[in-house]
């Protein structure tokens, strides 16, 4: 594409054109009456100028002569060619920060040496023009350099550098470095691969992923457990799915199941290559406890490949990390399960499942819970909660409109504005004395917030999804704060706000009714504002030694402007040409 | 005033210039007698009666014939066999390309010779014809007599507008009038040979004595400044772009050359004498050199 420094001397590149109009109105004005024109050309004909070629050396003459003149006025708008410079290829280098890379190898160096050496080589084989970012998978992703380091500095840094003492959280780190807004970049991931995670992302890592295995992996399985409460008596059944991510041989597992660190019982299995076999075994377990089933390779030795925890309380297995499956027509659960998946450590609930009940260590979130006994203890964040029976809580007509009155005093909804809110169908509270009020609208309380004894509740009684809150700020902090109070002082499940870049959305969000082109739009407002949270309210970010955020803040989450032009002045060539032309012009 | 000229056709110099030339004419006639030639030898009084005219103002009262106004009242004129056989036919291209105004409009000076030669011809000759090409006048077709007639034939001139067509086209609409002893002289620039030769074709069965005055003028050749110019032909209107410089001057002039031995081809091949005249000859010069070629 050509631009011009001075595109109003463009104005000029009239001017061979008017010329050449008013030669031509002059010769026309002037021309010469002769009596015989045969005579002339009679003579022109004895000067060989008659011909064709003549002719049209007369035309080419003017043409040249014009071009000439448009090459010299186009000079003066300083033309110059933009050409379009691919945009450098960002690599995310992700090294694996678990206590697994501190092992030593062969040789005598650490897996961690080992990377470090990996990664130069890796910085070795990029052109100079790509952007490198390092980022150390550790217990929580940490990104140590923005996206635009040199080489040197990802060595300068990775040389100050440690493994941790945790595991890897290298799907995490691959999700924070790796949006599905920019596929193009690209992640180089550094990794033993030993533990669970890591293995299936050494088999099976997503596109645009590639994996380099550092040291000598030998545990090639994986183990996954479920407990099923025996009723009436009658024993625990533990089923344990051995997964053999080995695609070239099979092998023989060894599980051993301990029940609050002692050994309970052991067993063999062969799993065939590249598949899962199930096995199920019953227990008498008795009371609460931890049970952990761990799978070891045969012929390794002692090397653990995997182990699964169960926490088993009130004979009920909770796993660690439970998110339930979507249901179609709970449009909260999918946003909840986006702001769950990227910004707290929070479980959906929904009434599919029961497992919630006995989940008092966390934070429940719910929707339409058909409730039909006492809400247990714990804590929950219920939307609309249309089933909700309470006696704490009753229910009253509403209508649409919007939110007229927020409580700026209490913690959920303190510093928060809901003007630009409105909602299009509510269920008005008529609180008791332990109830709170926290959002109005003209028919009476919307929100509420109650607190007895050791159940807490945050009420919504509207759904978000059906308003215009999700599109305010005030929704995701509204979420952070009434996730924090609910918590009351930072535990193991206080909820964490994930300093990460806006959440891409499950394209299968937008196939639900009423969701299309909405789930985007809502979330992306709040996201941005994140940080302004954590300066105004003082949302903990969780940003420990490793995964604080490197010197750059926020900013080092976004690509630095792309240098996608070059621009070359064509001036040079505007005359070349014209004293081509004007060559031209003299020899014909 | 002539269309074709900015100056006045006839003015008193004009008529000084032809009553000098009417004498001379009269004297180049008689020796034209006397060397020989197609007109017979006859002397001016002893030559054969051929016809009566009316006497007209300028005649020679010693001519007029006393017995036929003592017998009928009548002034007329003795007219013999020598001088009722010479009369003039004068054919004045009137064409665009006679209107191309160079140094002078050679068809300024075409009908000032014209004129001149009507005047001659209704004086000196037996009568004179007025043929104005192209064009379509019935005044074209009368041969007129005496000097009455030649106001008449100043103010045709006069009037004469520029036309676009043949001057052949317009003889051969003519009536037969050409007779042997007849003088016919065409004023033109003779730059269309075909029309020319049709045109000699008509007349030179029908009269032994024509004359091609060719009138030529600078501006035929290039100018003198170069460059690019767009040239149209008055004629056809034809345009061309062409770029004037020293050769093509040389060129057109050798053209020019060419074309003038072609004409001259032309009026020998049908036994007519050519005569080259330029815009810049004076009047007097130019008469004189046309009653040269006459006699």
């Amino acid at each position: 594409m050509i631009v011009f420094e001075r595109p109003v001397a463009l104005w000029l590149l009239l001017s061979p054109f008017v010329l050449y109009v008013l030669r031509s109105w002059w010769r026309r004005r002037h021309g010469l009456l002769v009596a015989s024109l045969p005579l002339w050309e009679r003579a022109l004909e004895k000067l060989g100028a008659s011909s064709r070629w003549s002719i049209w050396r007369d035309r080419l003459r003017d043409l040249a002569l014009l071009l000439t003149l448009c090459c010299l006025a186009a000079t003066f708008g300083e033309p110059r060619l933009v050409l379009p410079v691919p945009a450098p290829t960002t690599y995310a280098i992700v090294i694996d920060a678990s206590a697994s890379m501190a092992a030593q190898e062969a040789g005598g160096r650490s897996r961690w040496e080992l990377a470090r050496d990996r990664v130069r080589q890796l910085l070795d084989e990029r052109g100079p023009r790509e952007r490198f970012q390092l980022v150390l998978a550790g217990d929580a992703p940490a990104i140590v350099t923005p996206l635009d380091s040199t080489r040197s500095r990802i060595e300068r840094e990775l040389m100050q550098r440690k493994p941790g003492l945790g595991g890897a959280s290298l799907a995490a780190a691959i999700r924070a470095v790796r949006p599905s807004t920019d596929p193009s970049r690209r992640v180089l991931l550094i990794s033993d691969f030993s533990s669970e995670e890591g293995r299936r992302l050494g088999v099976d890592p997503p596109s645009g992923v590639f994996t380099y295995p550092i040291g000598i992996r030998s545990s090639n399985l994986a183990i996954e457990a479920t407990h099923w409460p025996g009723d009436l008596g009658a024993e625990d059944r533990v089923e344990v799915q051995v997964t053999n991510y080995d695609r070239s041989s099979a092998a023989d597992a060894r599980i051993v199941f301990r029940w609050n660190g002692a050994n309970l019982r052991e067993i063999t299995a062969r799993v065939p290559a590249g598949e899962r076999r199930s096995i199920e075994e019953a227990f008498d377990l008795g009371g609460d406890g931890e049970l952990t089933a761990q799978v070891y390779s045969e012929g390794d030795g002692l090397e653990v490949d995997d182990t699964a925890y169960l926490s088993i309380t009130g004979r009920e297995a909770v796993p660690v990390l439970w998110v339930p499956p979507a249901v179609p027509d709970f449009e909260m659960a999918a946003l909840m399960e986006v702001l769950g998946a990227s910004l707290f450590d929070i479980e959906v609930a929904d009434e599919a499942a029961d497992s919630w009940r006995s989940s008092t260590e966390r934070i429940i979130v719910a929707e339409s819970l058909d409730i039909s006994r006492p809400l247990p203890k714990g804590r929950y964040l219920i939307f609309d909660g249309s089933g909700l029976r309470s006696p704490l809580l009753q229910r009253g007509e509403g209508r649409a409109g919007p939110i007229t009155t927020w409580n700026p005093s209490h913690p959920v909804t303190r510093g928060l504005l809901f003007e630009d809110a409105a909602i299009r169908s509510s269920s008005p509270l008529l609180l008791d004395e332990h109830a709170v009020s926290l959002l109005e609208t003209a028919d009476g309380s919307v929100a509420a917030a109650l607190e007895v004894s050791d159940l807490k509740l945050v009420w919504v009684g509207f759904r978000p999804d059906a308003s215009t809150w999700p599109s305010s700020d005030s929704f995701p902090l509204f979420v952070v704060q009434a996730a924090r109070w609910l918590a009351g002082s930072p535990s193991r499940s206080v909820p964490g706000v994930h300093t990460m870049e806006p959440v891409p959305l499950d394209p299968a969000a937008g196939d639900r009714p009423g969701t299309e082109n909405e789930l985007p739009r809502l979330m992306a407002p709040g996201f941005g504002n994140l940080p302004d949270a954590e300066e105004e309210l003082g949302v903990t970010f969780v940003n420990s030694d490793e995964s604080r955020i490197a010197p750059g803040g926020r900013e080092a989450l976004r690509p630095p402007p792309e240098r996608i032009t070059e621009r070359e002045s064509l001036v040079p060539w505007l005359i070349a040409c014209a004293l081509f032309f004007l060559l031209l012009v003299a020899l014909l | 005033m002539s269309r074709l000229g900015s100056r006045p056709l006839f003015d008193a110099e004009f008529h000084a210039v032809l009553a000098a030339l009417e004498r001379h004419a009269r004297r180049v006639m008689r020796s034209d007698r006397a060397g020989g030639g197609e007109v017979p030898r006859r002397g001016l009084s002893g030559t054969i009666f051929h016809d009566y005219r009316d006497y007209s103002p300028g005649d020679d009262p010693r001519r007029i014939d006393w017995n036929v106004y003592g017998r009928l009242g009548d002034l007329v004129i003795k007219l013999f066999e020598a001088e009722a056989r010479f009369r003039l036919h004068v054919i004045v291209d009137t064409s665009p390309s006679m209107d191309v105004a160079g140094r002078s409009s050679r068809g300024w000076l075409a009908k000032r010779l014209a004129g001149g030669l009507a005047h001659l011809g209704l004086h000196v000759f037996e009568g004179a014809r007025l043929v104005i090409t192209p064009g379509r006048d019935d005044a074209n077709a009368r041969m007129l007599t005496g000097k009455p007639h030649l106001p008449s034939c100043l103010q045709r001139l006069e009037s004469a507008e520029v036309h676009q067509g043949s001057m052949a086209e317009t003889l051969g609409a003519l009536p037969a009038g050409f007779a042997s002893r007849d003088a016919t002289l065409i004023l033109s620039d003779l730059f269309d040979l075909e029309d020319l030769e049709r045109s000699l074709r008509r007349i030179g069965r029908r009269t032994r004595r024509i004359v091609c005055v060719q009138i030529l003028d600078p501006i035929d050749l290039a100018p003198e400044r170069d460059g690019w110019r767009r040239v149209r032909d008055v004629e056809t209107g034809r345009q061309r772009l062409i770029r004037l410089s020293s050769e093509l001057r040389d060129a057109c002039a050798e053209a020019l050359r060419e074309h003038e031995q072609q004409v001259s081809a032309l009026c020998r091949r049908y036994g007519a004498r050519r005569l080259l005249l330029d815009t810049a000859s004076p009047f007097e010069r130019a008469m004189l050199r046309v009653l040269e070629a006459l006699a």
